[in-house]
């Protein structure tokens, strides 16, 4: 899987990552998806890690540039099913994560994106 | 010990072997840490002629394998005693009371104010001491064991989660949040979140001791596992006791999300997942 598909569900871009994350899809992924929001003007990005086996401090670094790649393209970013050996790793290592926003699954990370994006408009 | 030494030990033991016996039990009788004998003396009686024949065994051919013998049987006996409710200490006295007989015959083998005697008395003390103190290696090997156990026990125990509602789960801590227990603790809350895919996790600290800094340590970093898997995390049971020590220690608890009681953490989460309870019209 080197480039992983990017998915346009009602607006919400979707991204599905698994297995071992390399460089090389990561920075595919960086390249795509900057192109496709660019593009499709998306309401948000989820970015599901479920299938992801292990997170060290490069892939924590590339996640966190992803996000903030996708709020300067005016879009936030959630991530969601890390697995809790992963989120015990990345806490053990000091890496906490602190701008991006993470839900447990992907259904709640579509409610946040939503909820999120219509605030403004209600206010 | 030297050949003849040996030799001489093995030509002690061999005077009036049946009344060595006796005599050893009855060094023992009367004293405090004497070990109990509700089935008279037979079983101790056995006890103690078997180590006097793999001692004896173990003295005449001074081979490594006779030496092993005894002491494992040693470990056998110690075993036995620990099960009986023995404590160690008795099984040490069941031992250096061996040496009462030992010396009355060495003082009968060789001559009084003999050089030599001295020697052979030096000789049996340190061979018995170093038998008393493989006995008691065992009872402490058996103690740690128990130990180990307990403590599996009680950290599987003292770290349930139960899951309050949908998308809600709690785990109440009681006792001392050592860095031991606060990865268990961290391990136990992330497999739940996990399993039963909650929104919200309550770490409830009503029956925590104390709060000093490494305690707040863990619960930072269990919170922050928590929420990298998408998982609100509120402490709960801050009494006003652990407030004034958090602030006198000046932890700072950023944006760890705490709550006094219980009842407000779970009013936090309800409006967290967008629940609301309600009073019914009577």
């Amino acid at each position: 899987m080197d480039r992983p598909p990017i998915l346009n569900v009602e607006g919400v871009l979707l991204i599905c990552l698994m297995g071992d994350l390399h460089d090389r899809v990561l920075s595919h992924l960086f390249h795509d998806l900057s192109s496709v929001m660019s593009s499709r003007r998306p309401l948000g990005v989820v970015l599901n890690i479920a299938g992801v086996t292990m997170i060290d401090g490069f892939i924590a670094h590339r996640l966190e540039e992803l996000s903030r790649l996708s709020l300067s393209l005016g879009a936030p970013l959630v991530i969601v099913g890390m697995n809790a050996a992963a989120a015990a790793t990345l806490v053990e290592m000091g890496l906490r994560l602190g701008d991006i926003h993470t839900a447990r699954d992907f259904e709640r990370g579509l409610a946040w994106l939503k909820a999120r994006t219509r605030e403004p408009a209600t206010s | 010990m030297d050949d003849n030494h040996r030799a001489l030990l093995v030509e002690v033991l061999d005077i009036e072997p049946a009344e060595l016996l006796d005599r050893w039990l009855d060094v023992q009788s009367g004293h405090e840490l004497a070990i109990e004998r509700p089935r008279g003396d037979a079983p101790l009686r056995a006890q103690g002629r078997v180590i006097v024949e793999a001692l004896r065994a173990a003295l005449v051919t001074n081979d490594s394998v006779q030496w092993q013998d005894l002491y494992s049987l040693l470990e056998r006996v110690a075993h036995r005693h620990a099960h009986g409710g023995a404590t160690f200490e008795q099984t040490g006295l069941f031992l250096t009371a061996f040496k009462r007989p030992l010396f009355e015959r060495a003082a009968v083998k060789l001559p009084p104010g003999s050089p030599l005697l001295v020697e052979l008395l030096w000789s049996i003390t340190v061979l018995l001491d170093d038998l008393v103190l493989r006995s008691t290696r065992t009872f402490m090997t058996e103690r740690d064991m128990v130990i180990v156990r307990q403590r599996a026990d009680l950290e599987e125990l003292s770290s349930p989660v139960l899951k309050l509602w949908d998308d809600i789960i709690v785990m109440p801590l009681v006792g001392t949040l050592d860095s031991r227990r606060a990865q268990v603790v961290m391990e136990t809350l992330l497999a739940a979140v996990e399993h039963h895919g909650a929104s919200v996790a309550i770490l409830d600290i009503t029956g925590v001791q104390t709060v000093d800094t490494q305690v707040a340590q863990n619960l930072f970093r269990t919170a922050a596992a928590a929420r990298l898997m998408g998982t609100d995390c509120i402490v709960s049971g801050i009494g006003p006791q652990i407030a004034q020590t958090i602030v006198e220690l000046g932890i700072d608890f950023g944006n760890l999300k705490t709550r006094s009681s219980l009842s407000d953490a779970i009013r936090s989460a309800f409006s967290t997942v967008g629940l609301k309870v309600a009073r019914t019209e009577q």
